[in-house]
């Protein structure tokens, strides 16, 4: 027999790919959560005013975009401990992705801030807001707003990134689908169970991306109130 | 609107902005220019596009600060402290105060389209003035009913026309009790209708008594709201006079050129 339905409803159903497919989906929260926070910090840094802030920051995203993440990832599991730092498989997997993810982000998140028209900045200084007030009242939350299409683009990738944490042996959806092939030797029902889910995960976080988008649409929200705005109006910051 | 009381300078000197500034490219755009606004009176700037009104207005606001001279407002030197014979402008950090007398106007209205009219009007007294928000929010929708947008304060800035956006950053700028107010090119933005209510609050605004520097080519407006008219080209103030002299034509043929332009 070719294709054994049985075994791939039985594999599907199981305990073990369940077990792992959630592995992947908190592996890929932990880590973008984590790589935002890092790429935010990184992304300021690069618009800082102090010199060696910003050469340090361009360093960290020149190195970690320069190099492949699975190069990245052997380093920190099998490189750190020649000096004396032993992380376990899931330290060393989880700071692969962050700061990998964090580099990317950083990039992101800056071009985002540059991206709000000079108009905003000059009325926040006027206004007398501190720099620092002018970035966090003014400047981020319109940014964070035309950054979360591409915060969806990015988680998409993560999900699928962290099957390169395999490498490491940890028990996520591709580690795990290999073991079963070893088992059954029958790869053909494993990776279509490991697709299946690979998509569903993605489709999950498409709805939760698109409701993401709706929330921090500003003419949206206003606009159950006051439903008439005319269509030229609607984007933000077009005048 | 409450005004200090203390008068230091004579009311020629309220507002005094004079020295030279040169871009980076090289071009000269504030060329030795020396400017006096009197106490509540109303000046109007004109000239081509790139005569350096928007400049000038800038460095008043302290966006863009002189390379030589400086700004004195109400008596005092303003975002500029003496150095040597001369002035230099003080750093960011302490601009950042400096620039609270002031209150500037866009061409682009600049509201923060992720806060509604009333947020956008509140946002700097709270954060900047450190005042109470309930105190500051009975101000704010003061300042909105007196634009004539009380039954605006929840929208966002896309959802109000442009003249209704300008407004809101009039009554946005008056929150913080400025000395001046600078305005930059108010209209140039707005469809024909919507101006006439900019100019209307604008107009209201120089009859509480408000001292305000506007760069603008509403010549009727000038001419019925402006105490002086100033005629700017190539960095350089080159006429300044009542408004009807631009009318009656006494001014030079540089002036005159221009104003057949955009008569």
């Amino acid at each position: 027999m070719v294709w054994d339905w049985d075994l791939f409803v039985e594999q599907l159903t199981s305990t073990g790919f369940l077990e792992a497919a959630w592995t992947t989906v908190w592996l890929t929260v932990v880590a973008e959560g984590l790589a935002v926070a890092l790429g935010g910090v990184v992304a300021l840094g690069m618009l800082s005013t102090s010199r060696p802030v910003v050469a340090i920051s361009g360093l960290y995203v020149w190195i970690w975009r320069g190099t492949p993440i699975l190069v990245q990832l052997l380093v920190l599991y099998f490189g750190l401990p020649q000096i004396g730092i032993r992380p376990s498989v899931l330290q060393a997997a989880l700071l692969g992705l962050v700061l990998n993810e964090g580099a990317y982000i950083a990039v992101l998140l800056r071009a985002n801030l540059l991206a709000v028209p000079v108009g905003q900045s000059d009325a926040g200084r006027v206004l007398g807001l501190r720099r620092w007030q002018r970035i966090r009242l003014i400047l981020l939350p319109q940014a964070i707003r035309t950054f979360l299409p591409a915060l969806g683009n990015q988680v998409n990738s993560m999900i699928k990134t962290t099957s390169l944490v395999s490498v490491l042996s940890v028990q996520e959806l591709l580690a795990h689908t290999r073991d079963t092939v070893s088992e059954t030797y029958r790869p053909f029902e494993a990776f279509a169970v490991a697709t299946v889910y690979y998509l569903a995960i993605s489709s999950l976080w498409n709805l939760v991306q698109w409701a993401l988008e709706r929330r921090s649409d500003v003419t949206r929200r206003g606009g159950r109130r006051r439903p008439a705005v005319p269509a030229q109006l609607s984007r933000i910051g077009a005048p | 609107m409450t005004r200090t009381a203390t008068r230091t300078t004579p009311d020629g000197d309220f507002l005094h902005v004079w020295g030279s500034k040169t871009f980076g490219s090289g071009l000269r755009v504030l060329d030795d220019v020396d400017l006096s606004v009197p106490r509540g009176s109303v000046t109007v700037l004109i000239g081509p596009s790139g005569s350096g009104k928007t400049t000038l207005l800038r460095a008043v606001a302290l966006l863009a600060p002189l390379d030589t001279g400086c700004v004195l407002l109400d008596g005092r030197l303003h975002g500029y402290r003496e150095a040597g014979d001369g002035h230099r402008v003080l750093p960011e950090r302490e601009l950042v105060r400096a620039r609270l007398g002031v209150g500037m106007v866009f061409q682009n209205f600049n509201l923060f389209p992720h806060r509604t009219a009333l947020q956008n009007v509140m946002l700097a007294p709270v954060k900047t003035l450190r005042r109470p928000r309930a105190e500051v929010e009975e101000e704010a929708r003061a300042l909105l009913r007196r634009v004539g947008l009380g039954d605006r304060t929840d929208n966002y800035p896309a959802q109000l026309s442009g003249g209704q956006q300008q407004r809101v950053a009039i009554a946005r700028a008056l929150a913080m009790r400025p000395k001046v107010m600078l305005f930059d090119e108010p209209t140039s933005a707005l469809d024909p209708e919507m101006v006439h209510e900019v100019l209307g609050a604008m107009k209201e605004l120089a009859e509480s008594g408000m001292t305000m520097l506007i760069a603008s080519h509403e010549m009727g407006f000038a001419r019925e709201v402006a105490d002086r008219v100033v005629f700017m080209d190539g960095g350089r103030i080159v006429e300044q006079g009542e408004p009807e002299q631009f009318f009656t034509g006494t001014v030079g043929p540089r002036v005159r050129e221009f104003l057949d332009k955009i008569l």
